[in-house]
């Protein structure tokens, strides 16, 4: 109550609290469809996002991203787990309680906006302020402040119909914000607007979330945005968490064949272990012998496995390398020859994709090899710090 | 092996275990007030229902069968009835589907072609006919009048006789059009326009493409509008009221109601077997609705494309434009001049041009009427106040019905639908049953006037204010609600305020059908609880139309006037978003 008061007088100063805004356990929601199917939109989720930390939430459409920022919402009801909010129980499936929207101190913003084109921007951007009983007078000088904060200062005005889209994202930021929420829930905010605005809005977001420090779930189908904003991703499939962890280890140490396709592009050799010793990993494949460091290949991975083990290895395509004419010498590790099927030039790279082995292979070269581009064969190479094991065992088929 | 990997993602939704539970959690004072609302709203319609089912029982005497079922009157009223009825909702759902066809799929259509066809709902139904024996009554008709001095010359005197067949079924027509014209032009509105074009481009003309793509099309409409004019059309009782007695066109609404009013002591049993009749014959119409419709869904989706496929007419629509043109004369224009002179002469007599004029009409009503001019103050409390009220609960009951958790919601809302599909005088009977007497004792008051006024029109409300709630995404609501905001203030806020044009339309609806009403009135107003509708059939019954007619107008004007501020204070202050402006912006192409 202290927090709240000095915050309303100072105007824009976050509050401090303990560090755990938001503790999920064992979150589970289905839903019936008209057919009668059983469809398990979240399952068994379990994530905890700290006062000042982003979790970016990445998946595929339909993977119940959204349904399960409504569950914490409180828009859905869970069907089973736990939800804990600032310390204070929201759901319990163990106690059937369930508390609702409006009791719990999360704060949503919506794809669609979702301002009210009856009340002007300031009317818009004060009305949680006033549900929560502050009065008049102070909400909307808050709400003056708040849009200056995102920059619309003056526009206080006007209605939401006559300002431009990135202009409402803005507004619609602010509305979340200006209550001084714990938990801020983002379902894809900047889907609708351009590609420029939205680098700029998240730029914006970013430095407004470094100044207020609230604890914030983001969805995004974007892994650039994931990337850029997010202190930690997680990745989803099916209703479920695959990985949970920083966008660099996402994206280097992926855990799962699925993370490491879904989260940028990937290469994909089945091979086996021959040998993995303290400075170098052999392994066999359709190309010949990989050699790979074992500090990198194994992050991730609690110990390393016997020699005869099936792994899945992955190399991104922009560490690979790609050369004109056959390999110097045939015995150089990591190195082959391959025919080149074809390139597609994407103005920072060029993308080639090539078969060695009979494995189909890519490769991202920095600008536009004029020679490569031309050339049927050339030589394919991997450095060995660029390896990852994924899967280990019995290799899977996606 | 290791178990360094995670394990494998792919729980198959149909292993995953679902409960349907539901938390406990507290009612918000709008929840609760929605609740009750709604258990209201199904008691009121319920219970009337079965104090009409359990009278009903003892109305199965063989004595009162015979009454209505062997009784004389009884076979010629089934076939008036089904003539005047049958072939008036006929032709009214033909001219419904060439002025819908006209104004949504043509270039003929014109500012405000899309609005006459439906100004007669905003009319007292009872002044248009008035107007009519006015204009059509075979000696003092002012038509006939006219028509001596035109065809002087020529030595013909024909006659235009109102009280006829043909009369009363022209007059039927002119009411039941805008019902008919509302789900059609929809039809027409929601058709997809590429089902047209791609015949257009297949090569057939435009009428073999209206034929054999746009009409199937939009068969489900059509059969949506004969059936909703039939309804109406059975229940209508304004206008066989003013035309029946002299060409002794037996009429079944009509017989339901003089049972009670014209009958002493009244004959309960014969206006509810009548009742009764009329509600096997709806139910047999809904059902073969139903059949109908279940025989395909129609393409009736995607979003119209403006004005690209407006099909063009050419010279040809002059043609089309005269009809929307002579519909909005005969409906409208014709009759309401007609009540002007009338109320101005100082008797009726056919000669429109020639006096002696004065105000006696309108001195004898505000004058020496008392009961007149509390007729009107009443009326215009109940469908100002009662209308108003009933658009709140409408709008109330259609947000709780969204709400999908709730089962007392829905039933409420469909509950709140059935009165649609009753006659007026049904429900009024019904009424009279279940509240008129112990242990209520409501009869002769105004509350039970309210209360059937209430149910008898809440689902035309209901009707015209869903659209404009349910098309408030819901994303408002719950940026609302996770405002902070709870149920009750988001609809005040939120829902209310977005909802204005088509709250303040289904206001005017509502208070239009209130104020110009008939059946519900003359059956439960009484002497001392006068309302509109009461007195002008009071007034009628003593012969004297110059006093009816300019009664008729004088609500005429109210409405009128009423309506515009009512409209008028629907104009939303705030502009829309752009694209639905520009979606909004469909000029018809030229
Ligand atoms: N109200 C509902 N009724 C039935 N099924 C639903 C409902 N809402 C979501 N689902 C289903 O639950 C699953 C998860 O949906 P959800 O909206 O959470 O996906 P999402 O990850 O947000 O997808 P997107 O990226 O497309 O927004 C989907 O299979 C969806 O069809
Ligand atoms: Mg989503």
């Amino acid at each position: 109550m202290a927090q709240k008061a000095e915050t309303a007088a100072t105007g824009i100063i976050p509050s401090a609290r303990t560090p755990e805004r938001l503790e999920i356990s064992n979150l589970s929601k289905g839903f019936r469809r008209s057919g009668g199917d059983l469809v398990g939109a979240v399952s068994n989720i379990d994530l905890t996002v700290s006062s000042g930390e982003i979790v970016v939430l990445l998946g595929p459409s339909g993977c119940g991203k959204s349904t399960l920022l409504r569950c914490i919402a409180g828009l859905e009801e869970p069907d089973d787990g736990r939800i804990e909010i600032d310390g204070r129980v929201a759901f319990d499936s163990s106690r059937d309680f369930m508390a609702s929207p409006d009791k719990r101190n999360v704060s949503m913003m919506f794809q669609s906006y979702a301002l009210w084109p009856h009340m002007t921007l300031r009317e818009n951007v004060a009305y949680p302020l006033i549900t929560r009983g502050t009065a008049k007078v102070a909400a909307r000088k808050k709400a003056d402040d708040y849009l200056e904060l995102v920059g619309l200062a003056g526009l206080g005005q006007q209605y939401p119909g006559s300002i431009s889209g990135g202009q409402q994202q803005r507004v619609a930021l602010a509305r979340t914000l200006v209550s001084d929420p714990s938990v801020v829930l983002f379902d894809e905010p900047l889907s609708n607007v351009d590609a420029k605005v939205r680098v700029q809005l998240r730029r914006e977001l970013l430095r407004i979330h470094a100044e207020l420090g609230f604890a914030a779930i983001y969805v995004t189908h974007d892994q650039d945005e994931a990337m850029g904003i997010g202190n930690r991703i997680a990745v989803m499939r099916e209703g479920q968490i695959v990985q949970l962890a920083p966008p660099v280890s996402v994206y280097e140490y992926p855990s799962t064949r699925y993370s490491a396709e879904f989260v940028g592009a990937a290469n994909m050799i089945d091979a086996t272990l021959v040998s993995s010793t303290a400075s170098d990993v052999t392994f066999t494949s359709a190309l010949g012998e990989i050699t790979a460091k074992p500090e990198t290949v194994w992050a991730g991975h609690s110990s390393v496995p016997a020699p005869g083990t099936d792994v899945v290895l992955m190399v991104r395509p922009e560490y690979c390398g790609l050369a004109e004419g056959a390999p110097a010498d045939r015995g150089t590790a990591n190195v082959w020859e391959a025919d080149i099927d074809g390139s597609l030039y994407a103005g920072s790279r060029t993308e080639f994709r090539c078969t060695a082995g009979g494995i189909s292979l890519s490769a991202w070269v920095v600008g536009s090899p004029a020679g490569l581009q031309k050339a049927t064969r050339g030589s394919f190479s991997i450095p060995p710090s660029a390896v990852r094991a994924i899967e280990i065992g019995a290799a899977t088929n996606d | 092996m290791t178990d360094t990997v995670e394990k494998p993602v792919g729980v198959r939704p149909d292993e995953v275990h679902i409960r349907t539970r539901r938390y406990k959690r507290s009612r918000s004072p709008f929840g609760i007030a929605a609740l009750i609302l709604a258990v209201v709203v199904i008691l009121l319609i319920v219970y009337p229902g079965g104090a009409m089912g359990a009278r009903l029982a003892s109305a199965f005497t063989s004595h009162s069968l015979a009454d209505v079922f062997g009784a004389s009157w009884f076979p010629g009223m089934i076939r008036d009835t089904v003539v005047v009825v049958g072939l008036s909702a006929l032709i009214a759902v033909i001219i419904a589907a060439v002025l819908a066809w006209v104004n949504e799929r043509t270039d003929a259509r014109f500012r405000f072609s899309g609005v006459l066809p439906l100004v007669p709902l905003f009319i007292p139904t009872i002044a248009v006919g008035i107007g009519w024996v006015v204009l059509g009554d075979p000696t003092v008709g002012f038509l006939n009048g006219i028509l001596k001095v035109i065809l002087a010359p020529f030595h013909i005197a024909p006659t235009v006789n109102i009280y006829s067949y043909p009369g009363m079924i022209f007059l039927y027509v002119l009411c039941l059009v805008p019902y008919a014209y509302l789900p059609i032009s929809a039809g027409f509105r929601n058709l997809d326009p590429s089902l047209e074009e791609a015949s257009r481009t297949s090569g057939a003309g435009p009428w073999k493409a209206l034929r054999t793509v746009s009409l199937p099309a939009i068969a489900p409409a059509l059969v949506a509008g004969f059936v909703l004019v039939l309804i109406v059309g059975l229940s209508l009782y304004s206008i066989p009221v003013v035309i029946e007695d002299r060409p002794q066109i037996d009429i079944i609404s009509v017989r339901i109601i003089n049972a009670i009013r014209a009958s002493y002591p009244p004959a309960y049993d014969v206006a509810i077997l009548l009742s009764l009749v009329l509600l096997v014959v709806l139910v047999i119409v809904w059902l073969i609705q139903k059949r109908i419709n279940r025989g395909g869904r129609f393409a009736l989706s995607g979003a119209r494309s403006a004005g690209s496929a407006l099909t063009k007419l050419g010279a040809g629509r002059w043609v089309f434009r005269v009809i929307v043109i002579v519909y909005g004369l005969l409906s409208t224009v014709f009759p309401l001049a007609a009540l002007i002179i009338v109320s101005f002469q100082s008797y009726w007599h056919a000669d429109v041009f020639v006096g002696p004029w004065g105000i006696l009409n309108y001195q004898q009503i505000l004058f020496n009427d008392p009961i007149a001019v509390t007729a009107v103050k009443n009326s215009l409390v109940l469908g100002i106040v009662g209308g108003a009220i009933t658009v709140l609960i409408a709008a109330i009951l259609v947000i709780y019905a969204r709400n999908k958790r709730d089962r007392i919601g829905r039933i409420a809302d469909t509950v709140s639908k059935v009165p649609a599909a009753v006659p007026h005088a049904v429900l009024a009977v019904a009424f009279i049953f279940a509240f008129g007497g112990p242990p209520f004792n409501l009869g002769g008051t105004l509350l039970i006037l309210g209360l059937a006024y209430f149910v008898t029109y809440l689902p035309y409300v209901s009707i015209a204010i869903e659209p404009s709630i349910l098309a408030i995404h819901p994303s408002l609501e719950e940026a609302s609600v996770m405002s902070g905001a709870g149920a009750g203030r988001t609809f005040r806020k939120i829902i209310l305020p977005m909802a204005i044009p088509g709250v303040f339309a289904a206001w005017a609806l509502v208070f239009v059908r209130v104020i110009s009403d008939l059946e519900v009135s003359v059956l439960l107003g009484t002497g001392s609880t006068p309302v509109v509708g009461f007195v002008m059939l009071d007034v009628y019954d003593q012969g004297s139309v110059g006093i009816v007619a300019t009664l008729a107008l004088f609500m005429t004007v109210i409405t009128a006037v009423v309506i515009l501020i009512m409209l008028r204070l629907g104009q939303p202050r705030w502009r829309r978003s752009r694209p639905l402006k520009a979606a909004r912006r469909t000029k018809p192409a030229r």
